[in-house]
């Protein structure tokens, strides 16, 4: 119900909204939870295991009960706390875990079922028949198990992330925040203060008390308006820092536009990543309950969230109210009701002697209420005198307080445990437990205002100080400064289920059965019973359920331990933590000169390459790809490979550096001549292969694979920073200067000598042959190498020019009888060659096993060599490159099938090799691959089978030697 | 006679104002990587200074004379901005032209470093000189060429992939400064 | 986590390459024996306090470097270059 004159949302400003698909209406300022306790609804949810009413028990991020979903279709937001939910004009929320309808929810049946469903029933129950945990249990525990449920549709909400750096992060935004902030921000220091919440104040925002001369929102006001204006502070709102990590990082979850109806472009969430070199925590306190019979009644709830429905949205549960408390606290809640006009049944403080600070309200010191009635909203109370005997009274809310836990959580993300105070009965932060962080305020157990504005104050000027400013710090307000007063209780005796845990539903009953079957430590306490696993990781539970435990296991809160606390401190939805790196952006998009967006590309890495170039008519990629292996093998293809790694060598101490990372020789190479090299990894296996030319005597050209360049470019790196020094050579990529482009076939030389400014011969170009040229007056650059086996040459240009030779060089091929060719072709001309690719060199294959064990240079070491010469690397038994061709009609010869002996069973044990690389070969008009087998070159001509497992495909292959086409090599030097 | 034509990095691409930020490709220039043999940056600095007016920069560091910049771009390397394209001089370094192998994007704007915090891990607010790092997933360097205004290079095979990054994160600025 | 690169400053470790320890420094000579290569190549200790791993500056300068850092409370206490480290 409304309360008048109280609250400071706008009732000029009312709001319409839907909740399980009936009309409410609020006020700008209002929270989904203020807004229907303001329209009279007790009944929120209902819980996760028994399915029991639940109503609103908080006022903040830490709200167990009240999780609604909003919006609807693909921005379903499930498990949204309604008092976190800011509201807004058209607001759609509907309650979750209940069928068919909140108010009467069949699975309610799970309560009657209690007995059986207590601590670790899961490790007890479902076990018998074995059969039925699959076929039965286990799906049926699915469907029931789950709080909301997700849309199930991908999202279209955009989720940011961003950087930020400051010298002092301040954590919270109340008294003590406030204060940390302004000292630091006039000392000098480049400050980001965050609060999760919309407006900056803290407990001040829910508090009816002077700071100052003024109401304390007024201070609060003033003191935004302050840091505001200063250019060193930066103010974030509606953002939760969510864990502290190494070296000063912290996580922090903004929540960008869950207040507006439409974000109209806007992120819904920005997930930002915050390097602070000193940090203050001011993250407040929690209150926590007394846990008694059905405590978890609709209407029961929080004293000190009692006290901020009123004095911040202006709105009580219902008309007639209770507090029951262990603490001086409580009374200020009766005290603000009463004050307020709402009338206040009982003040009942568990302390006898404790005086009443609330001033005219009906008291009973020394009593404890014992049970709550009331299904479905609360309806009465039971409680105790002193002398034991007991009496109901009817009211329909009841605010209860067990007292205060600083929120020390971030301080625990590092892995301390925090420490135990028994005059304020609660943990607070062990020093320096994050480096570099100081806990201000409540959150290390400082309740009262001037404590905070003071210890704030503090913290603030010494991480200034430490950082090297100078800091005088600012004037503190008078402020209330009350003693922490209370007197321990955890839970009330008696019969009944008493609960602790309402988001997992766990009982005092449960701990005290974990305890009696020996699950004893706090550790195992919590996964017996799952106290503190739900989402709010057992914020307001955690210390009752220890203090629990502690008493059925005869030890002292100390002795027990606590849990740790682990990030995000509130859930964050996975979408913000992967945000920048959906669809495009988790990767760029590399484009070559020459790409075209209307042929089919395949993705290289990062790169996109043509598989195919198809002519009007061809209707499949094999079509194409067999006319453009015969057009480049009869007449002239144009391929780009401009995507291969090149690196730009120079000093007169190349060659000893290549010498070193190759496996054969190139110091020896002469100016103009390119050669092939083999690039081994430490122990042994081949990294890469490529070929490398040297232009000039102090000038080389390397390239790399596309799919290791990366690779190779940290392997020289490590080369040369770890074990080469001082050699007098510098390296650097060039891969994106120059665009490259393959012109392989029989009428190669015929189409370039139509295009050089000088023309070449077979002389004056041999195979293998480099040098710069000039095309239409632009240097260029020519080697001649080949991949497709054919005559052929690379030629290369500065990358502005690479589209228009690209075009160029096709409309002269396609006028010589040739044109384009993509990676399809490729590949199947190389196959053909026997040339190897990554599908051969996978890292687990080495130059012994691909038959290039000679080419392991013996008269110098290279990277690799020690360990290559290892007697398992080069036994003959190992599985060493091979062809493979099928001998039956229609015989298919797939990547990834296995070899076996032609009579053995196809199973793991007579494994003899796999194949790596298929194809069909136009040139020779069958199937061929190629792949590895033990013992492989001796084993030419044998008929060997060939089992792919998962495609059920059998066949089988003679197995021949790799190169199958040209193998003399003619066609290379022609 | 064979006439090849020219084509920039940012193909298709023109500069945009988006909310107050500024994102425009900039115009071509030569690029020369620098990078002196082991134990020759002093003997470099000389030879640079004798021909161009400018030494080579210190890590993070920018030298200028005139309208030739020389920007730090890694350990032992820096290109040379705007100078003409360098010859066979006879200095103790690795000469490479990168005229071609290096989009450059201009983002300026009162908000400019808001939208880089998107993409880069390092504080773009408060840097000076120049940096190698990460704009999302693409490896480049940043220049602080002003209050206001920033240059990044990146491989131009990422051009577009640079542009649509920084104009995406810029959009998102501009409709968060929107809300209510 | 935060690296410290002598050249770029303090930096994401998003921007970093993990190699594996320090070690990898000491390349025994071609003609060591087996064992020796199988220590440099295999063994490693795995002490819950200070150990020295390789880090390159992937996204950064480039640099090759090694990182001190505990294991146990993760500090680390010195990032060199390691021309600085290696004496050979």
């Amino acid at each position: 119900m409304r309360v008048d004159g109280k609250g400071r949302i706008d009732r000029e400003a009312p709001l319409t909204f839907r909740f399980d698909g009936h009309d409410h209406t609020g006020f700008e300022g209002d929270t989904l939870a203020s807004a229907l306790m303001g329209d009279g609804v007790r009944l929120m949810g209902r819980s996760f295991k028994y399915h029991r009413p639940r109503g609103v028990m908080t006022a903040g991020s830490e709200e167990p009960n009240a999780l609604v979903t909003t919006r609807s279709g693909t921005r379903s937001d499930p498990n949204v706390r309604a008092t976190v939910q800011e509201l807004y004009e058209g607001l759609e929320a509907r309650s979750q875990n209940r069928w068919p309808s909140l108010g009467f929810d069949l699975l309610g049946m799970n309560d009657l079922a209690a007995p059986f469903l207590g601590a670790g029933f899961y490790y007890k129950t479902f076990m018998w028949p074995r059969a039925f945990w699959e076929k039965l249990y286990e799906p049926a525990i699915r469907r029931a198990a789950g709080l909301g449920a997700l849309s199930g549709k991908a999202t279209d909400e955009i989720y940011e992330k961003a950087f930020a750096f400051c010298d002092v992060l301040v954590i919270g935004g109340g008294p003590a925040g406030l204060m940390a902030a302004l000292s630091a921000g006039l000392a000098g220091a480049d400050v980001i203060l965050c609060d999760e919440d919309a407006e900056f104040g803290g407990r001040l925002l829910a508090e009816a008390e002077q700071v100052g001369d003024a109401p304390a929102f007024d201070w609060v006001q003033d003191t935004v308006a302050r840091l505001n204006s200063m250019d060193n502070v930066r103010l974030m709102t509606r953002t939760t820092v969510t864990g502290a990590y190494d070296q000063g990082s912290f996580g922090a979850l903004e929540r960008v536009a869950h207040h507006v109806a439409d974000a109209a472009g806007a992120p819904l969430e920005c997930f930002w990543r915050i390097a602070a070199k000193r940090s203050v925590l001011c993250a407040g306190a929690l209150e926590r309950p007394v846990a008694f019979r059905d405590n978890d009644r609709p209407g029961v709830m929080m004293a000190g969230a009692m006290r901020s429905y009123l004095n911040r949205w202006g709105v009580a549960p219902a008309k007639s109210l209770a507090v029951f408390g262990n603490n001086d606290d409580a009374h200020r809640t009766a005290r603000d009701l009463a004050q307020a006009g709402v009338h206040v049944a009982a003040l009942i403080d568990s302390r006898a002697d404790a005086p009443n600070l609330a001033g005219d309200v009906p008291y009973f010191p020394g009593h404890l209420v014992t049970r709550a009635y009331g299904r479905r909203g609360l309806e009465a109370i039971q409680l105790r005198r002193p002398d034991g005997s007991q009496f109901k009274m009817h009211v329909q809310g009841l605010g209860v307080s067990g007292g205060w836990n600083p929120s020390l959580h971030l301080s625990c993300h590092m892995n301390v445990r925090p420490e135990w105070r028994d005059d304020i009965a609660a943990f607070v932060p062990r020093p320096d437990a994050v480096p570099g962080m100081r806990v201000a305020g409540s959150a290390c157990g400082q309740f009262s205002t001037a404590e905070c504005l003071k210890s704030g104050a503090g913290a603030g000027q010494e991480a200034a100080q430490d950082l090297g400013f100078a800091a005088s710090g600012p004037q503190l307000p008078d402020a209330e400064d009350a003693p922490y007063r209370l007197r321990r209780l955890w839970a009330v005796e008696g019969k009944g289920r008493a609960w602790l845990d309402f988001q997992n539903d766990v009982t005092v009953k449960d701990v005290v059965q974990a305890a009696a079957e020996n699950f004893a430590s706090v550790e195992h306490m919590k996964r017996y019973t799952t106290q503190g696993m739900a989402p709010d990781q057992g914020k307001s539970s955690n210390m009752l359920a220890l203090a629990v435990l502690a008493d059925a296991t005869g030890r002292g809160i100390p002795e027990t331990g606590t849990t740790t606390f682990r990030p995000p401190y509130t859930p964050v939805a996975i979408a913000a933590m992967g945000a920048g790196a959906q669809g495009k952006t988790y990767a760029p998009e590399r484009f070559t000169t020459s790409h075209d967006d209307s042929l089919p590309n395949i993705e290289a890495g990062l790169w996109y390459r043509p598989s195919y170039v198809p002519k009007a008519g061809e209707k499949t990629w094999r079509e194409s790809c067999d006319r453009e292996v015969q057009m480049v093998r009869s007449a002239v293809g144009i391929c780009d490979v401009s995507t291969l790694g090149k690196i730009d060598l120079q000093g007169p101490d190349v060659g000893k550096l290549l010498d070193f990372v190759y496996t054969n020789t190139f110091g020896s190479l002469k100016p103009g001549r390119a050669r092939y090299g083999l690039m081994l990894r430490e122990d042994g296996f081949v990294m890469d292969d490529g070929t490398c030319a040297r232009l000039d005597d102090n000038r080389w050209l390397m390239t790399s694979t596309t799919a290791a360049a990366g690779q190779v470019m940290r392997h020289l790196d490590w080369v040369q920073q770890a074990f080469c020094p001082d050699l007098a050579l510098r390296f650097t990529s060039v891969t994106e200067q120059w665009a490259q482009f393959a012109v392989a076939g029989p009428k190669s030389r015929e189409l370039l000598n139509d295009l050089l400014d000088q023309p070449i011969s077979d002389e004056t170009f041999p195979f293998m042959q480099c040098g710069v040229v000039s095309v239409g007056g632009i240097t260029a650059r020519l080697f001649r190498i080949s991949f497709s086996g054919e005559h052929a040459y690379e030629i290369a240009v500065p990358a502005r020019y690479g589209a228009s030779l690209f075009e160029t060089l096709v409309s002269r091929a396609e006028v010589l009888g040739g044109g384009a060719y993509g990676m399809e072709a490729l590949n199947v001309m190389r196959i053909e060659k026997g040339h190897i690719t990554h599908a051969e060199i996978h890292g687990a294959t080495t130059a012994f096993d691909i038959g290039f064990g000679r080419m392991i240079a013996a008269k110098k070491d290279c990277v690799g060599k020690a360990m290559a010469a290892r007697p398992g690397l080069i036994d003959t038994a190992r599985e060493q490159l091979v062809g493979l061709r099928p001998v039956d009609a229609g015989g298919e010869a797939p990547s990834g099938a296995h070899l076996f002996d032609a009579g053995a069973e196809p199973v793991r044990e007579n494994d003899q090799g796999y194949v790596t690389s298929t194809c069909f070969s136009p040139s020779l008009g069958e199937v061929r691959a190629l792949g590895f087998l033990k013992n492989g070159p001796d084993r030419h001509g044998e008929v060997v089978k060939l089992v792919d497992h998962m495609r059920g495909i059998e066949t089988r292959c003679e197995v021949t030697d790799p190169v199958v086409f040209d193998p003399e090599g003619g066609r290379l030097r022609g | 006679m064979v006439n090849l034509k020219t084509a920039s990095a940012f193909q298709d691409v023109d500069a945009k104002q988006i909310g107050t930020v500024t994102v425009c490709p900039a115009d071509e220039r030569v690029l020369t990587l620098i990078a002196p043999l082991p134990g020759q940056t002093p003997a470099l600095t000389e030879a640079m200074e004798g021909a161009l007016g400018l030494g080579f920069p210190e890590p993070g560091g920018v030298t200028r004379a005139g309208d030739i910049r020389c920007v730090w771009m890694g350990r032992d390397q820096a290109v040379l901005i705007g100078s003409a394209p360098l010859a066979e001089w006879q200095w103790p370094a690795l000469i490479s032209d990168q005229s071609d192998g290096w989009a450059v994007l201009k983002v300026s704007g009162p908000e400019a470093a808001e939208v880089l915090a998107r993409s880069m891990p390092i504080n773009v607010r408060a840097m000076e000189g120049a940096a190698r790092t990460q704009c999302g997933h693409i490896p480049i360097s940043v220049s602080r060429i002003g209050p206001e205004n920033y240059e990044i290079m990146c491989f131009r095979s990422m051009a577009h992939s640079l542009f649509r990054e920084i104009a995406h994160s810029a959009a998102l600025l501009a409709a968060r400064r929107e809300l209510s | 986590m935060r690296l410290t690169c002598p050249l770029c400053g303090e930096r994401d470790s998003r921007e970093f390459y993990y190699q594996g320890a320090a070690s990898m420094l000491n390349r025994p000579p071609a003609d060591a024996a087996g064992q020796e290569w199988h220590s440099y190549m295999h063994l490693r200790d795995n002490p819950a306090g200070e150990v020295r791993d390789l880090w390159y500056h992937q996204d950064g300068c480039g640099s090759w470097l090694v990182v001190s850092r505990n294991t146990v409370t993760h500090h680390i206490s010195s990032v060199d270059l390691i021309g600085a480290q290696n004496a050979g």
